[in-house]
């Protein structure tokens, strides 16, 4: 699967319905392990590494804006190590999609038809775990993007109880106490 | 039990991962036996994830009786924030001490903040100038051990989970249903009519008579 360009409206599902996500061009997120393979200099990986926001699962965000001429070269060679992933608003949040499912099923036949989808597209995902109604995969390009994009597949194409890419959210702090 | 689901991200927001927040409401009924879990948190889009994983807590903790969710409706004076929005848990929006839905414009003076309203919304619980404990010294909200001024629909739903626990300790054959029936249906009713409305829910809490009615 080609990576997807963050800078295009997605969609994922929630509750049977499309949720939009809006495309947040300012903000990158940097996969930690991925920076130190990407061919930048080592004053530019120090450099991201000190504007870093981190996140979780080795995850974190750094404003574009504090990249030099707008970092389109910086993110190119990121986006050439698979060390970024897509940045989302969406309900006054930040969303940053990782390279995680998690698929939920309680009924047999369709568990069947999961495990048919899933052989189908075994060049581009690989199961991590598997338990009695629930299964975890990843996509093999590591690219949260493409979580997203074979969620919504197996979602459209079969319909399991529940097909959800993993997402990081930022949310902004409650300001509600007393001035 | 406080289970841990958000860390600060160094600048003003609150950093979730949604699968790591449905493993712990998982942990909470399941391993921690919580009977009630009260969510002072919420914002951004809905996801499937947490959504299922509150409605195991409400059909098969307890042993099959449902565990009680409370979660806040949000400060933003607008719609009310997932996961509040989740069908059959108690949404706790905010009054103030006029029995008002806490607004940009209520009696209170606090001008910045109003309670989030909306279809989901279940009922109001007090939510400002609330005295709490509070973390010691400057990382809290007070530079001592306790704070009088803990405001928001964080502060209002402690008390809607405060008061299903003593329901529970009651009456603790009630199944989840009839714990959110029995505060619902014991509010101080707030609109002219007494009927639910979309800024006021059923009401504003009342313990005592709920737990009057619990023990009816």
């Amino acid at each position: 699967m080609a990576k997807s360009s963050s800078s295009r409206g997605r969609y994922y599902y929630a509750d049977g319905k499309k949720v939009e996500l809006i495309p947040a061009d300012d903000l990158i997120a940097i996969d930690e392990q991925a920076l130190e393979s990407a061919s930048l200099s080592e004053a530019v990986r120090a450099a991201l590494r000190k504007a870093m926001r981190p996140l979780s699962g080795g995850v974190g965000l750094v404003d574009r804006a504090e990249l030099k001429d707008d970092g389109a070269e910086v993110v190119q060679a990121l986006q050439a190590a698979s060390a970024t992933h897509p940045v989302f608003r969406s309900h006054g949040s930040v969303v940053v999609v990782l390279p995680e499912v998690r698929v939920e099923e309680s009924r047999g036949a369709k568990q069947g038809r999961i495990a048919e989808w899933l052989a189908s597209h075994a060049t581009e995902t690989v199961v991590k775990s598997r338990d009695e109604d629930r299964l975890v995969f990843e996509p093999k390009s590591g690219y949260g993007g493409d979580a997203l994009d074979l969620a919504n597949k197996l979602t459209e194409q079969v319909g399991p109880e529940m097909a959800q890419a993993r997402f990081l959210r930022i949310t902004p702090r409650p300001s509600t106490m007393r001035r | 039990m406080a289970v841990r689901i958000a860390k600060g991200d160094g600048a003003n927001g609150w950093v979730f991962d949604d699968f790591k927040t449905a493993d712990a409401i998982d942990w909470a009924w399941r391993e921690g036996q919580a009977d009630v879990l009260s969510n002072s948190w919420g914002g951004g889009p809905p996801v499937d994830v947490i959504s299922r994983a509150f409605e195991r807590a409400r059909t098969k903790g307890r042993k099959n009786k449902g565990a009680v969710v409370a979660i806040a409706a949000g400060n933003a004076d607008g719609p009310v924030n997932f996961p509040a929005t989740i069908a059959n848990v108690l949404a706790v929006g905010a009054s103030n001490w006029w029995d008002e839905r806490k607004s940009m414009t209520s009696k209170d003076g606090e001008n910045w903040w109003g309670s989030n309203f909306g279809p989901e919304l279940t009922l109001l619980a007090p939510g400002v100038r609330i005295a709490t404990t509070d973390i010691h010294g400057p990382n809290g909200y007070d530079a001592g051990d306790n704070t009088l001024t803990f405001n928001g629909t964080s502060s209002a739903t402690p008390h809607v989970a405060a008061a299903a626990a003593l329901i529970l300790s009651a009456v603790p054959s009630l199944n989840e249903k009839q714990v959110r029936d029995v505060i619902t249906g014991s509010v101080d009713r707030l609109t002219a009519d007494g009927a639910w409305n979309k800024y006021m829910g059923w009401g504003r809490l009342n313990i005592f008579a709920a737990l009057r009615l619990a023990r009816r």
